[in-house]
């Protein structure tokens, strides 16, 4: 993405959302015949989306849009699921929904999602399922490395079609500023990647995607890379030297503890909210990942790990 | 061309060094407190981090802080100690607190005026207190980033607008102590 001169940090995705909505879905979305919108309207979405000006129910809202719960979250695991034909993704969708409920934090007054104490497990659930499917697919090593391939060939990509455009980074996606930029954004369908990556374009990384001769990992951390791992990593990253090409992270929190998926329960009386992790042992103890993966050209695999048995030591992760 | 393995110490060693901070008032640091902290100090302050706040539920908040604040725990740089009593999560330094902050050394001497001063103005208020807070602080900046500077009052409308369930008089209150803090320039 490009760097935001304003921020001084890369635009996200949901700027290039929110401007496509307000350029180009204004009027589908104000004034459409059948569409009474409940007195939402395009700029509501927009800025419900960017976080922008979000007044209390709003806030109530963009709970909806991105937290522990958030509808695309819900909705990726089970999709993910079904069409990389996996089990890992999946977790009781419609007890989920039919025990959402409407809460007031009880120090702040703050409206919030909660959970019927019914769909405390289908919670759990979803937690679980998020957990497996980062551990299992999106964090597989095989993935991260084309995570890598694909970013660098779209780089040459964009560059080649940008070169006379005028753009302060034509290897980036041009900025959401204008709807002509966003225009272009758009053109870049999967369609057009890769028939340019078949049609020999895209530099070396393009070549690596079309042979599969992706970069292999010789090394990786456990889950969580504790002090003594992370000196033993920088040992064997001096070790290696330049045969590492690419260091991949795995980085997420399965569950936050702020922001806590809250459960509403009438046990012990009176009615209440008790936070999902002390519901569930399970989610409690689910802790953070930092994973970091070395990786090199599949020519110098060997060599690398000759030169890791060197280093290697019992309990280290190699492959 | 070497690669770097990135991660970010100063961020973590920012986390223990608050914690350790917190200690040494005898005051528990909070989830809550933590991030509204960091916001000041970022956004007030002018401390990089690195993090990029948004308006949530309980004020401005950073996912990537949360982040941080887990992998911290995972790896001995604080703990994170739930109170039945108090239904809330404390958080205090851990084993390996001094291992993190060393590793965040240059960045920690760069800043430790401004976490002693957070810490001395925000140390002892409560969760509502710094939402509220945080929440004028944040939509002060907006306005200002959209080229306006905002009167009291304006301000006092648009927080009440954000956080209905703070009555006018608290919000009152919390721009004036800002302002007398220097929080809103």
């Amino acid at each position: 993405m490009p760097i935001n001169p304003e921020k001084g940090k890369p635009y996200k995705h949901e700027d290039y959302s929110a401007a496509i909505i307000r350029e180009f879905m204004t009027d589908v979305i104000d004034n459409h015949p059948d569409n009474g919108n409940y007195g939402i309207g395009s700029n509501d979405v927009a800025d419900l989306i960017e976080n922008r000006g979000l007044k209390a129910r709003q806030l109530f809202l963009r709970q909806i849009i991105s937290g522990q719960l958030d509808a695309d979250r819900a909705d990726y695991l089970l999709r993910d699921s079904y069409h990389l034909g996996v089990q890992y993704g999946r977790y009781d969708l419609t007890r989920l929904l039919v025990t959402l409920a409407a809460a007031s934090d009880p120090e702040t007054g703050a409206p919030l999602l909660a959970i019927e104490e019914g769909g405390a497990h289908a919670a759990e659930g979803l937690i679980w399922a998020r957990f497996q499917m980062f551990t299992q697919v999106y964090f597989h090593k095989t993935r991260v490395a084309y995570d890598h391939h694909i970013a660098n060939a779209m780089r040459v990509l964009l560059a080649e079609a940008q070169a006379d455009a005028g753009l302060a980074q034509p290897d980036a996606f041009p900025p959401p500023t204008s709807a002509e930029n966003l225009k272009a954004y758009l053109s870049w369908t999967d369609w057009r990647v890769l028939g340019l990556l078949e049609g020999g374009r895209g530099g070396e990384h393009g070549e690596i995607l079309r042979s599969r001769q992706h970069y292999r990992m010789v090394y990786q951390t456990p889950d969580v890379v504790e002090p003594e791992e992370a000196l033993h990593l920088e040992k064997i990253l001096e070790s290696l030297g330049d045969l590492v090409l690419h260091v991949g992270r795995a980085e997420t929190s399965w569950y936050k503890l702020d922001g806590e998926i809250r459960i509403v329960t009438d046990w012990p009386a009176p009615r209440h909210l008790v936070p999902l992790s002390r519901y569930s042992p399970a989610v409690a103890g689910m802790r953070a990942s930092n994973k970091r993966m070395l990786y090199v050209s599949p020519e110098r695999r060997a060599e690398a790990m000759r030169i890791l048995e060197t280093i290697g030591r019992e309990g280290t992760h190699e492959s | 061309m070497r690669v770097e393995l990135n991660f970010p110490w100063k961020r973590y060693a920012l986390i223990v060094a608050l914690a350790k901070a917190f200690q040494r008032t005898g005051v528990p640091l909070g989830k809550t407190a933590l991030q509204k902290l960091v916001y000041f100090l970022e956004s007030v302050f002018g401390v990089d981090a690195g993090y990029e706040f948004s308006l949530y539920t309980y004020g401005p908040f950073c996912v990537e802080l949360l982040h941080d604040l887990d992998v911290v725990e995972a790896i001995g740089g604080v703990r994170v100690d739930y109170d039945a009593t108090l239904n809330w999560y404390q958080i205090s330094p851990g084993p390996r607190a001094d291992w993190i902050e060393d590793r965040g050394r240059e960045f920690l001497d760069n800043v430790a005026s401004a976490i002693d001063e957070v810490v001395s103005d925000y140390g002892r208020s409560t969760a509502k207190e710094l939402e509220l807070h945080a929440t004028v602080v944040f939509s002060h900046r907006q306005a200002q980033s959209s080229g306006s500077m905002p009167q009291d009052e304006e301000l006092v409308d648009e927080v009440h607008e954000i956080k209905p369930h703070f009555d006018r008089h608290e919000i009152f209150r919390a721009v004036r102590q800002l302002r007398m803090l220097g929080y809103l320039t």
